[in-house]
């Protein structure tokens, strides 16, 4: 361009006789959410607290517990909860570990212990779990991530879980964080991948076992310097045991990433699952699923395995969703503080694009350290709405002026409806800090309005009842697959209301080291009419109903 | 904020007129304001960011592309955001353009690479795009695993040159590396980081002598370092190279508490059997030492070490035979054998050829192999290409020799041989790490230039190409086919 053009630019850009009005392509960012919330902990009942290592966090194992799953494993209609605790490395012979627990709920939003009876208390080193009908006898399974072997507990549908991690052939590389279930091959049996962290040996800790310093305060060692522990898939054989066919189906995580969470999602609307994991400190992985059960790694290509600016970052928890309502499901990934969180949209190029300043998200989060994390319409207005939970890594920043403490308060971004976020998570109720990691989302009294758990290290979970009011209106639809998929995991529902429409995928493990409510929620805003519902079932089948008015849960059945 | 920048804005001195003319014209003195106050490039620079940011690539284009033309230090950030506005608004033809801009001047820019990967897809050319994603991994720091790199390391300025200085190591960039580590070092004398860095980098670039210092001093400052056992593999490594046998055996014996430990004893005994065979050409103690230290290795290693053991006596049969019989290992789990459908006999051998140091030693097994199935011809040229290898190290290991003895200003052409060798074998990191070392050495040797001019000839390799065929035309303006093929390959980048 020479330098006529340049001042042509400038006259464009500098220059009016008028002067300047509103530029209609930028929306305007909403005034702030009416999403409320009330916090419910007390009166929940969940008598549980996570244990996660020392409370000075010496090493690096005591500080990544607290996932959890939301399942109806008593198939009361209810969803009921699995919380999952670490333990301690002091533990003397004799006393009694932390162990997960499960809590039944009884309907009015208040939970009581089932763990005893139904023999899935596991005393492991917790890290996450995820609900899902493996077996496809109509119940849901857990699947729990440990430091050390996996369990795989099988529900025998009373109520009653069995571990059969051995039989199944699913105990997981040494260090497991994040896991999840879908039909990868299209077999119609859901198959299992598992991250691994760090290949963590206590009795040759890091540095000899003397912190390391950050930021001028002496902290746990790693992941930085340690190796990465590999991932696994596990493939179903369809009789209810695995096989690993990581290198069979381009599944290898040959650099040794520090992975976290893992989530499969159908990126480009094929039908079949794509997966993304989300890795500390390293490029995120993402595989393009080939139709076949074989992937490819593409991650770079894609525009997921860095930031806009081109860094690695701490990559803690997934969401996905279709955040600007296009039809196509984009990613939230949580980070590190002094960094923001990312928001990557799904362009329908087959691109995605870091869109974390335009979104809203990236300037709130810079200076929090975010955890779980999960798309959801808590409003019920038609958008999906974005939960966001923090808290620091290391108990050494509490009191230091410079970082937003130990315990840091949690992110409620409000969509205004084009994919822009105002964070309003204080002025919605949700006011406790904590140190949070995993966040689970369910509607606790199926009253058609989601509500949050907050799960935290080395403490009580927190219990948030949605009380929005004015909210819109809803409905739930779940699919039911024919065969082995009985869950339907992969299947994708559109919902069409007043000419407006939603699509939501059913996946199981998300957010941080946790499965949510497995019912795909939507939000209808003032519409009360007809509804059309389509499910597209990951074999390919597609089902379309019509419900005559909202505010129900439906059943679409594949056959 | 002074509004004064460096070089001035040339538009600044218009400014004058601009007045003029415009209170002469009767415009509106905010009109006026606006014309007078001709924005400077950082400030135009700032608002392209921020149309970028809002995505509003129609006002984010024509002001990088008016900014694009000027030189200066944010040219490739303009660059970038140019390609990925066209890009993100559908022109990803005209992406093509700056990006290819960008890589003539920075050849490692992986960020430019993974964008023209993208808009090549785009474009529906994707073995293109494949080829500049791998091209951008290569070089790409962020992809290696670099175990060592404790976390702090980028809280002081100098902290944040010896990152630099590592990702250019890392890159292959090693002329350059050397540069900065050694600058880098006058501030930090005594960071085992630093020194173990600096002393790998030599040890790779096959300088021991240069090397063993320097791992020495990192090792006794940095005994708890993650990567202190990498450096006592190198220094061990390195030991052997420049001082011989003895020197190495009598630190072999000092290190006896390690090759015991189980933490550090596997990887240790692996080194320090592979310099007995590779550095010492000591088959006999080679295979004591693999007696010795079993329980340490892995199965896997164990069956590899023990079969180059058995070809280096002469015996590659029972070398065969070891390797087949340990197929169950060496060819991975049974479920990954049923799902891959591989014969796991020769999924082991391709283990072993993949896992062999030495490519002849890998070649000669596979031709043991393919005669036991009847399969002559494949045999012969497996065999053909172990005694082609075998040649080539000979070749390699003299020039080792000479490097030994050389001083390091003087050796820019002995790393072009070992480039050349490292092609021919196949060992494609190599080629780029001494073709770089000898550009960097020699920067006015014209074949030099060009010999890199002829090994970067990897599709992957088009940006390094061209980057040495710049300094061939520097040093030889009218050297007609090095003009005439820049501007095919940059055609061919294009169309």
């Amino acid at each position: 361009m020479n330098r006529w053009a340049a001042c042509l630019v400038l006259v464009s850009l500098g220059a009016g006789c008028t002067k300047g009005s509103p530029d209609p392509r930028r929306p305007e960012l909403a005034a702030g959410p009416n999403i409320h919330f009330e916090e419910a902990t007390p009166e929940a009942g969940l008598n549980f607290t996570n244990v996660s290592g020392s409370p000075e966090k010496y090493w690096i194992t005591d500080s990544t517990a607290g996932g959890g799953a939301v399942l109806d494993f008593d198939g009361d209609g209810f969803m009921d909860l699995y919380l999952v605790s670490g333990s301690r490395w002091d533990l003397k012979p004799g006393d009694p570990p932390p162990i997960n627990r499960l809590f039944r709920n009884r309907g009015d939003g208040t939970f009581e212990d089932a763990t005893a009876r139904s023999g899935a208390g596991d005393p492991g080193w917790g890290q996450g779990a995820v609900a899902a009908d493996y077996d496809g006898d109509g119940d849901p399974d857990l699947y729990v991530t440990n430091i050390g072997a996996n369990r795989l507990f099988r529900n025998e549908g009373s109520g009653v879980f069995t571990d059969v991690t051995s039989r199944a052939g699913v105990p997981g590389p040494g260090w497991s964080t994040g896991a999840a279930f879908a039909d990868a091959d299209g077999d119609g049996d859901l198959d299992l991948f598992v991250v691994g962290y760090v290949a963590f040996d206590p009795r040759h800790p890091p540095n000899d076992g003397k912190p390391c310093a950050w930021q001028g305060l002496p902290v746990f060692c790693g992941p930085q310097g340690l190796p990465g522990e590999r991932d696994i898939f596990y493939r179903s054989r369809g009789d209810g045991t695995f096989e690993e066919a990581v290198v069979a189906a381009g599944l290898g995580d040959q650099e040794g990433h520090y992975g976290f969470q893992p989530v499969f999602f159908d990126y480009d609307l094929d039908g079949d699952p794509d997966l993304f994991v989300a890795n500390d400190s390293r490029p995120n992985s993402f595989y393009e699923n080939r139709g076949n059960g074989t992937f490819q790694e593409s991650a770079v290509l894609r525009g997921v395995a860095y930031n806009e600016g081109g860094r690695s970052q701490a990559s803690m928890g997934v969401a996905v969703g279709d955040a600007d309502g296009d039809g196509r499901l984009d990613l939230y990934v949580t980070n590190f503080d002094f960094d923001t969180n990312t928001l990557y949209k799904n362009n329908s190029d087959g691109f995605f694009e870091d869109v974390s300043t335009y979104s809203g998200v990236g300037p709130v989060s810079y200076r929090a350290m975010g955890w779980g994390a999960a798309f959801a319409d808590f409003d019920n207005d038609g958008d999906l709405d974005l939960i966001s939970v923090n808290g620091h890594l290391y108990p050494a920043v509490e009191g230091r002026p410079d970082f937003q403490g130990y315990e840091q308060r949690h992110f409620l971004f409000a969509n205004d409806g084009r994919g822009r976020f105002a964070e309003g998570g204080e002025a919605a109720g949700i006011t406790r800090r904590s140190c949070g990691r995993g966040v689970l989302v369910l509607d606790l009294e199926n009253d058609g309005d989601l509500d949050l758990v907050i799960l935290s290290l080395d403490g009580a979970p927190l219990v948030f009842k949605n009380e929005t009011a004015g909210a819109g209106h809803w409905l739930k639809a779940r699919p039911v697959g024919a065969g082995k998929n009985r869950d339907a995991v992969g299947a994708r529902v559109t919902v069409r209301w007043g000419g407006r429409r939603s699509a939501g995928e059913v996946r199981r493990g998300e957010g941080y080291l946790s499965s949510m409510d497995p019912r795909p929620h939507f939000g209808l805003g003032a519409w009360t009419g007809p509804v059309q519902v389509e499910v597209r079932f990951r074999s390919g089948r597609v089902k379309e109903v019509q419900v005559e008015s909202a505010d129900r849960l439906i059943e679409v059945h594949e056959k | 904020m002074s509004r004064r920048t460096w070089p001035p804005n040339p538009l600044s001195v218009l400014k004058p007129f601009l007045g003029l003319a415009l209170i002469l014209a009767g415009c509106e003195p905010s009109v006026q304001e606006s014309f007078t106050n001709i924005p400077s490039k950082q400030e135009l620079l700032a608002k392209a960011r921020k149309y970028y940011a809002d995505r509003q690539w129609d006002e984010a284009i024509p002001l990088l592309l008016s900014l694009a033309e000027n030189p200066g230090p944010d040219r490739e950030e303009i660059r970038l955001l140019l390609a990925y506005s066209f890009g993100r608004s559908g022109r990803a033809q005209e992406a093509l353009e700056p990006l290819l801009a960008l890589l003539e001047e920075n050849p490692f820019s992986s960020a430019a690479l993974e964008e023209l990967s993208r808009d090549y897809s785009r474009l529906g050319r994707e073995a293109d795009s494949r080829r500049c994603l791998e091209a951008a991994k290569r070089i790409d720091s962020r992809t290696a695993h670099r175990p060592g790199l404790p976390e702090g390391v980028e809280d002081s300025p100098s902290g944040r040159r010896l990152k630099e200085a590592m990702i250019l190591a890392d890159r292959g960039r090693a002329f350059q590396a050397l540069r900065l580590f050694e600058e880098v070092r006058k501030d930090r004398p005594r960071d085992p980081l630093l020194l173990g860095s600096l002393g790998s980098l030599y040890a790779a670039l096959h300088r021991p002598r240069e090397a063993l210092p320097l791992l020495k001093e990192a090792l006794e400052l940095g005994s708890g370092l993650p990567s202190a056992p990498l450096l006592r593999r190198h220094w061990l490594r390195c030991l052997a190279q420049a001082e011989g046998k003895e020197a190495f055996l009598k630190e072999l014996g000092r290190l006896a508490p390690e090759l015991a430990s189980p933490k550090s004893a596997g990887d240790l005994s692996k080194e320090a059997i592979e310099i007995h065979l590779d550095e010492l050409r000591d088959p006999p103690g080679a295979a004591a030492l693999l007696a010795r230290q079993r329980p340490a290795l892995s199965p896997a290693d164990t069956l590899i070490l023990g079969a180059r053991i058995l070809i280096r006596q002469g015996s590659p049969e029972k070398a065969l035979e070891v390797v087949l019989q340990g197929a169950p290992v060496l060819a991975g789990s049974p479920g990954e054998k049923s799902a891959s459908g591989k014969d796991p006999r020769r999924a082991a051998v391709n283990a072993f050829v993949k896992e062999a140091p030495d490519p002849s030693e890998g070649e000669a097994l596979l031709s043991l192999y393919e005669g036991s199935l009847g399969n002559a011809a494949e045999a012969s040229e497996a065999l053909l290409r172990s005694r082609n290898l075998e040649k080539l190290e000979g070749r390699r290991r003299e020039i080792l020799t000479r490097l030994k003895g050389a001083p390091l200003e003087g050796a820019a052409a002995l790393y072009g041989e070992l480039a050349d060798l490292a092609r021919t074998s196949g060992r494609r990191d190599d080629v780029m790490r001494f073709m770089e070392m000898a550009r960097g050495l020699a920067p006015e040797a014209l074949e030099i230039h060009r010999q890199a001019v002829k090994l970067f000839d990897r599709p992957e390799e088009v940006f390094l190409r061209l980057r040495a065929l710049q300094d061939v035309l520097r040093l030889a303006p009218d050297d007609k086919p090095a003009s005439s093929l820049a501007a095919r390959l940059r055609q061919e980048l294009r169309s």
